[in-house]
């Protein structure tokens, strides 16, 4: 049986088995990296309804939505993290992490395309455009990057 | 006996629950310590010996929230850690690779 004060030199059988202790510990981050079904709809809607009034609303408005935003997420990432025991950034995921740029930009695309049509030429459709286009970016993009996530845990080390 | 360090094992990480524990932290940027502990199958303080262990060697940092409620623990990988675990599994593979 292995010390754990003084580990043994590895044989390659060794090396073998450690690889494979080290597949189980990531296949069971796999298993509980499980998003709520919750989860992207209502992180979806927080981020429409912050573009929409960001775009088209006054500076009031805009301040009281931000705080609204931000603490939104807070909350969502407390419940996520209470339910599932972990937290992993969207944006230090590895691979899988190229899922989560792509809404980056289309999330700031929006956003600036919704408020310049606005402010330039007194729109106000096109924010409540770019809102549903977030809303279903975010969905998408939230579960291939779930999918993404998962599957990487599980490929060999 | 320890390793000899020209097979570029860390020995702190090479301990069968700590190297779970690096596994398993690798993934995500923090875990709770009831999930370290289901995840591994052992007792609260086997599992609070190991995350010491780790924390000590600067691989792993422990923080206790506070907030309502009983307090919790989160365990998650320093970037010295995460580099220590990497080149464990790099040195692993290449063990394997020169059989």
């Amino acid at each position: 049986m292995e010390n754990e004060q003084n580990p043994e030199a590895a044989p390659t059988h060794d090396a073998h088995a450690t690889l494979a202790a080290i597949g189980g510990a990531r296949s069971n981050a796999a298993d509980r990296l499980v998003t709520p079904w919750w989860y992207h709809p209502i992180l979806g809607l927080l981020a429409a309804v912050f573009v929409v009034v960001y775009a088209t609303g006054d500076i009031v408005a805009v301040l009281i939505v931000t705080v609204l935003y931000f603490g939104g997420l807070g909350v969502l990432m407390g419940v996520y993290k209470e339910k599932t025991g972990m937290w992993i950034n969207g944006l230090r995921a590895g691979r899988a992490s190229w899922w989560t740029l792509p809404l980056v930009v289309i999330m700031v695309a929006c956003l600036g395309v919704a408020y310049y049509l606005h402010a330039v030429h007194g729109l106000d459709w096109p924010a409540w455009v770019a809102g549903v286009v977030i809303f279903v970016a975010v969905n998408f993009f939230g579960h291939r990057f779930d999918v993404a996530l998962r599957t990487q845990l599980r490929e060999q080390p | 006996m320890t390793v000899p360090t020209e097979v570029g094992l860390n020995e702190v990480i090479h301990a069968p629950n700590r190297l779970r524990i690096c596994a398993f932290l690798s993934t995500v940027d923090r875990a709770e310590f009831s999930i370290i502990r289901d995840m591994l199958g052992v007792a609260d303080s086997v599992t609070s010996k190991q995350l010491k262990v780790l924390e000590d060697a600067g691989y792993l940092t422990l923080t206790k929230p506070t907030g309502k409620g009983r307090v919790k623990t989160w365990a998650g990988l320093t970037g010295e850690g995460r580099k220590a675990y990497a080149s464990h599994v790099a040195a692993l593979k290449a063990l394997i690779a020169g059989q």
